[in-house]
């Protein structure tokens, strides 16, 4: 049995609040559908996707989603340790959940830490402009003030689904590259890919979805 | 996505060496993907793939992360509960629980366990309906939710409440195996309970947000602990019990929400539904030893603890008064277990043994719900049969079956709205009655409740009721004295077990006995069967005219149980004779039994028994208390056998053999208190005739005062000096009255006087249950003109003259004689009433005879009594009108005319049992004269030698006995 070749694995988790769109964002990342109805996440949910983050350059991005709801707020903390990247996502209709990423952004980075994270700012739900009520400047502003990049998206139109991952991803392999990352030990944050003897490329296709989640 | 395993090379799926790998999960899993669907072939393959699997899984939770990613990312879960669903049958079940129970058991990776508790995955399994009936599925399954509660805490508690289903299914499902029937099931159904509890206990406020079926231990808390934490401290604490009386007064539902909303409950505004749960629930609160006395003093509700009930709550007792006041009205609402259950509670609040603590308004408010139940049981009385087995099998039911609340609380019935159809199934007092029937029970058995609440409350002693006093009867085994008592022996031939054994049968007030002789002591008997009377069904044998079929039934456990018989069998007396006079006597016992008990019922119900009651009510006839009471004075306690062996009495018992006819006189001025036995009789004769005589004055519409007073005045100065002569005239006399108010009634067609017959239960059977009420008043004529004959026939006797002769001018002088009663008492004692009794027994046999056609064995006996029934009868009405038509001056020889063919229709019917009739009344007659001629006697031993002679000739030859008799009606 042949595994996909890629060369490295980065874990990322997805957080915010409950209902921003956590778990469509990924499953229109991994599976490239979208449902309008479902179901709130009850714990935690795994995907992985293969992504070139640079010509030649594959990452395997093992994908947790978690439950935005406060009851699972203790679960999920055991998977801020061995990640190296978030997601943190808002709901531009929804100011509350714009305001609780410095929340997300506070609990996860004492979370994470020794570790170095890397974050990008999603605001999602960005098809309904209408109800818009934060605008993207207030997002790119908190962004930039933090020092993290920002983008909004639709798991709907699928707008910037796949450049918000390839953004968070791209930004973690520039850090391995400079070093400011390394393969730890007993870290899952960031590891190795499988030694390529040679170039397969029949065997997977640049972007293929794949998921664990739907089959 | 395993549809399609795009990438994979098929070629490199060899099996590795190392069974600890990576690589070999890799290998499990491409045999799951190609084996999705379980079959009879793959099924051990999977298996062994499944173990395997759990292995690795746990082999990589301690050695290799990757393992479990690899596991997480090929989403290999979702395989398990994919095969799950399969109807694969218990063999991938039982290794898929086994699998998951290993995992759960030894993953240490919290992320590992939280992904596997994602999601309702597990509870979907959980809640997975597996083939409990199959052992080993059961104990691995309840082996997995045990491993799953050792994994609760208060992080993953949230992952076992399913928010779609509002279900923890891990507990419910659990705890439906409570009662399992392996006890190691039931072990693990209490350890995952506690784990389930342990884990909520921290985390108390999780599921107050969202409604679960599993109630947060500050739910549990009262209404004071709640207002002492809102208001930071405790009043209630600072309260003793010195201050109560300002407790009392200062009791308010004011922040007390839940028990607003329990009293609130209890009123019962459109039916009891609720306020059934909330009586239950303060019912269970004053008996949960877990509740301190002080928390419930502190609302007023003192319990069984409580010394004194001084203060009671009163918003509460005036709820629970009005439950009991709505439940004795019309409407119903209430169903009777809500009734008992206030009823209870209500003694538990203010009922200590002895002593009763409640207020006297409220006391008052219980006894107009006494009134009113009473009331209401007054418009379902009737004089019917069954009304009295009603009356008395509800009796039985209430004290055999008090209502229990831990068995009420467990019947599920009562959480349906209630219901009247008995189509439910749901017990009676559950629910609420249907029809007529059901209504008239209901309206006893609450009569009895608030009748047994109010003498309680009031400090009295139940006198009236039961009906059926059992230290008056005679029981199984009693070893009786029957010197005195009138015996008929009899062959019982048990119906069921064809066993045939030779006894005595004596018929008490109240009971049918059949003894056996002592073998010890000459003239007793061991009491070998006792029935009840009124039960007793006597039927005649067509092929035997010796012969009874007597079936007598226990009162019915429960109102749908098929009665079963006490006795079955065929009593085969000596002679055609003494077959009727049983018959006779016990038919009539059975009516005077139950007669008696009626009118219990009337006093039980102060059914008015004066005319202007009846105006108002018509037919509710009762005689005047006054009249019948003189008689009641003289009621000798000797109710048993066994008093009425008296040494005096025993003197007289030789008499009836050796010279029966002389020895009459001397018992009779000391017999008053004889009487006991025939008192009965006379009272029923007594109360008849009052009523006859109401019925007839209210017929005639008039002259009422002038009608009661004389009557009154004669018997009780009569009573009062002679007794028993009072007693043989009153007879006369009321006989004569009867058969005027029979046929009165009789020919009073009006329906508005149907209550008339409250004093007379149905007759024969076989006539009455065709019949509606009007003709049931024929029947009542044929009874009374009966119960009339023995007194006549005691006075035709006293003219030893051929009865068929002398029967008219009889009629005539014994209606003077009641007319009259200012009669010199020495001489019509002496004269009439005399010599009839001792003659009497020699009587007997021709009158039954006579009734039945003159049978062969008649055919000693003389000429006159050789009449055909129907002269028998013509006669017999002609001197009951004549003594009607004397009795009763205003009415005339035109009423009496009038009266005849309406007496007559009945009497000249030819059925045994109205024949019958006037031979048990003569027979009773016999049974006075013997006990009377017996008081007379003198010597004590003589007697009992006497007697003892005459029980075993009894025993002994049927013919002999016979013979006695037949000489007897000679000797006279």
């Amino acid at each position: 049995m042949v595994e996909p070749i890629f060369d490295y694995q980065f874990r990322l988790i997805l957080i915010g609040d409950s209902t921003v769109g956590k778990s469509s964002l990924l499953k229109y990342f991994t599976d490239g559908k979208f449902s309008d109805t479902c179901d709130p996440t009850v714990g935690v949910d795994f995907h992985a996707r293969l992504i070139e983050v640079k010509s030649g350059v594959r990452v395997k991005l093992q994908l947790w989603d978690t439950a935005g709801q406060e009851r699972f707020r203790s679960i999920t903390r055991s998977y801020y340790r061995n990640s190296v990247g978030a997601l943190i996502v808002y709901d531009i209709t929804k100011r509350r959940s714009f305001e609780n990423i410095t929340g997300w952004l506070e609990e996860s980075r004492s979370h994470i830490e020794p570790h170095r994270v890397s974050y990008v700012i999603v605001g999602h739900k960005a098809d309904m402009e209408e109800e818009r009520q934060v605008t993207t400047r207030e997002g790119r502003m908190f962004a930039e003030a933090n020092g993290l990049k920002f983008i909004e998206t639709s798991a709907k139109t699928g707008q910037n689904v796949e450049e918000a991952f390839q953004l968070l991803a791209k930004e973690i392999h520039n850090l391995l590259e400079a070093g400011k990352i390394k393969v730890e030990e007993d870290w899952d944050g960031v590891k190795n890919g499988f030694a390529r003897p040679s170039r397969e490329p029949f065997q997977v296709a640049e972007g293929e979805q794949e998921s664990g989640g739907c089959c | 996505m395993f549809s399609r395993p795009k990438g994979w090379i098929p070629g490199l799926l060899s099996k590795p060496k190392n069974p600890h790998s990576l690589e070999h999960l890799k290998y499990l899993h491409g045999l799951l993907c190609k084996n999705q669907t379980v079959t009879e072939h793959n099924r051990s393959l999977l298996v062994e793939t499944l173990r395997s699997i759990s292995e690795i899984l746990i082999w990589g939770d301690q050695n290799d992360s990757t393992v479990f990613d690899f596991f997480l990312e090929k989403n290999m879960l979702s395989f398990f509960l994919r095969y799950l669903q399969q109807k694969s049958g218990r063999y991938i079940c039982v290794q898929l629980l086994q699998t998951l129970n290993i995992l759960f058991e030894n993953i240490s990776n919290e992320t590992s366990l939280y992904y596997l508790l994602s999601n309702n995955h597990i509870n979907s399994i959980i809640v997975h309906k597996f083939d409990f009936s199959d052992e080993e599925v059961m104990a691995y399954y309840i082996s997995f939710l045990k491993t799953l509660s050792f994994k609760l805490n208060r992080h993953t508690i949230h992952f076992f409440y399913n928010e779609h289903t509002n279900d923890f299914a891990l507990y419910t499902e659990a705890i439906k195996f409570f009662n399992h029937s392996e006890a190691m099931v039931r072990i693990a159904v209490r350890t995952i309970t506690l784990n389930v509890y342990k884990a909520l206990s921290p985390a108390s406020d999780v599921f107050s947000a969202g409604d679960t079926d599993i109630s947060s231990p500050n739910q549990n808390s009262t209404d004071e602990e709640k207002l002492m934490s809102t208001l930071g401290r405790s009043h209630r604490m600072e309260l003793p019990g010195a201050n109560s009386e300002q407790m009392q007064a200062s009791f308010s539902l004011e922040n007390r929400p839940y028990l607003e909303a329990i009293f609130n409950a209890l009123e019962c505004s459109e039916n009891d539904y609720e306020a059934l749960f909330a009586l239950c629930l303060l019912y269970a609160m004053g008996h949960n030893d877990g509740i301190h006395q002080d928390l419930m003093d502190s609302v007023l509700m003192p319990t069984e603890r409580s010394e004194a009930k001084d203060h009671y709550n009163i918003a509460l007792v005036e709820r629970l008064i009005r439950i009991i006041t709505l439940a004795c009205q019309h409407g119903i609402k209430v169903r009777l277990s809500t009734l008992e259950l206030s009823i209870k509670l209500l003694r538990q609040l203010v009922f200590r043994p002895g002593r009763s603590y409640l207020q006297d308004r409220h006391l008052a408010c219980i006894e107009n719900a006494r009134e009113c139940s009473t009331q209401l049981l007054r418009n379902f009385y009737k004089s019917e049969e069954i009304f009295l087995d009603m009356f008395e099998d509800e009796y039985t039911q209430m004290k055999n079956k008090p209502l229990n609340v831990e068995y009420l609380t467990m019947d599920a019935s009562i959480l349906l709205p209630p219901t009247g159809t008995p189509l439910t199934g749901i017990e009676f007092s559950k629910r609420l009655p249907c029809g007529e029937v059901e209504r008239a029970r209901r309206a006893i058995r609450v009569f009895f409740l608030v009748r047994d609440l109010s003498l309680s409350l009031m400090d009295e002693r139940e006198e009236q009721l039961p009906l059926n006093r059992d230290n008056a009867c005679v029981r199984t085994n009693d070893i009786l004295d029957l010197n005195n008592s009138d015996l008929i022996a009899c062959t019982v031939l048990m119906r069921d077990t064809r066993k045939q054994d030779r006894r005595f049968l004596v018929i008490d007030k109240l009971q049918m006995i059949l003894v056996e002789p002592d073998t010890r002591r000459l003239g007793w008997g061991v009491v070998r069967f006792v029935g009840s009377l009124q039960d007793v069904e006597v039927t005649g044998d067509k092929e035997d005219s010796r012969s009874l079929h007597i079936t007598i039934h226990k009162p019915p456990s429960s109102q749908h149980a098929r009665p079963i018989p006490l006795l079955s069998a065929r009593f085969i007396f000596d002679d055609h004779i003494r077959c009727m006079a049983a018959k006779q006597r016990l038919s009539k016992g059975r009516i005077k039994a139950r007669q008696q008990k009626m009118q219990m019922i009337e006093r039980l119900l102060d059914i008015p028994g004066d005319s202007s009651g009846k105006t108002s009510t018509p037919g509710r006839a009762r005689p005047v208390p006054g009249r019948s009471h003189p008689v009641r004075v003289h009621t000798q306690p000797s109710t048993t056998l066994n008093q009425l062996a008296t040494p005096e009495s025993n003197e007289a018992s030789r008499r009836p053999k050796s010279a029966p006819a002389a020895n009459t006189s001397a018992g009779k001025s000391e017999s008053a208190s004889r009487v006991s036995q025939n008192e009965a009789n006379v009272e029923v004769a007594e109360e008849a005739a009052a009523f006859a005589y109401q019925t007839f004055n209210q017929q005639t519409g008039g002259a009422v005062p002038k009608r009661h007073s004389p009557s009154p005045e004669q018997n009780n100065s009569n009573v009062q000096e002679i007794p028993l002569e009072d007693l043989s005239r009153n007879k006369k006399r009321h006989s004569g009255r009867k058969v005027s108010n029979t046929k009165l009634t009789g020919l009073a067609h009006s329906s508005s006087h149907t209550r008339s017959q409250s004093h007379s239960p149905k007759r024969d059977e076989g006539l009455s249950s065709n019949r509606g009420r009007s003709t049931s008043l024929t029947i009542n004529v044929t009874k009374r003109d009966r119960s009339s004959t023995p007194t006549r026939r005691s006075h035709s006797k006293s003219s030893p003259a051929p009865m068929v002769t002398h029967s008219k001018s009889r009629a005539s002088s014994q209606s003077s004689a009641s007319e009259a009663p200012v009669v010199p008492r020495k001489s019509s004692r002496d004269g009439s009433s005399q010599s009839p009794k001792t003659l009497r027994p020699a009587d007997t046999p021709a009158l039954s005879l006579l009734s039945h056609d003159g049978l062969l064995s008649s055919s000693g006996i003389d000429a006159p009594k050789l009449l055909p029934p129907a002269e028998m009868d013509r006669i017999r009405s002609m001197s009951d009108i004549s003594s009607t038509s004397s009795d009763s001056q205003n009415e005339g020889s035109s009423n009496s005319s009038q009266n005849k063919p309406s007496d007559q229709r009945p009497n000249f019917t030819y059925n045994s049992p109205s024949g019958a009739e006037a031979e048990v009344s003569n027979i009773n007659a016999d049974q006075n004269t013997v006990e009377l001629v017996k008081e007379g006697q003198s010597s004590a031993s003589d007697q009992l030698t006497k007697l003892a002679q005459i029980v075993h000739e009894h025993y002994r030859s049927f013919k002999d006995e016979g013979e006695e008799e037949t000489n007897l009606s000679h000797g006279k």
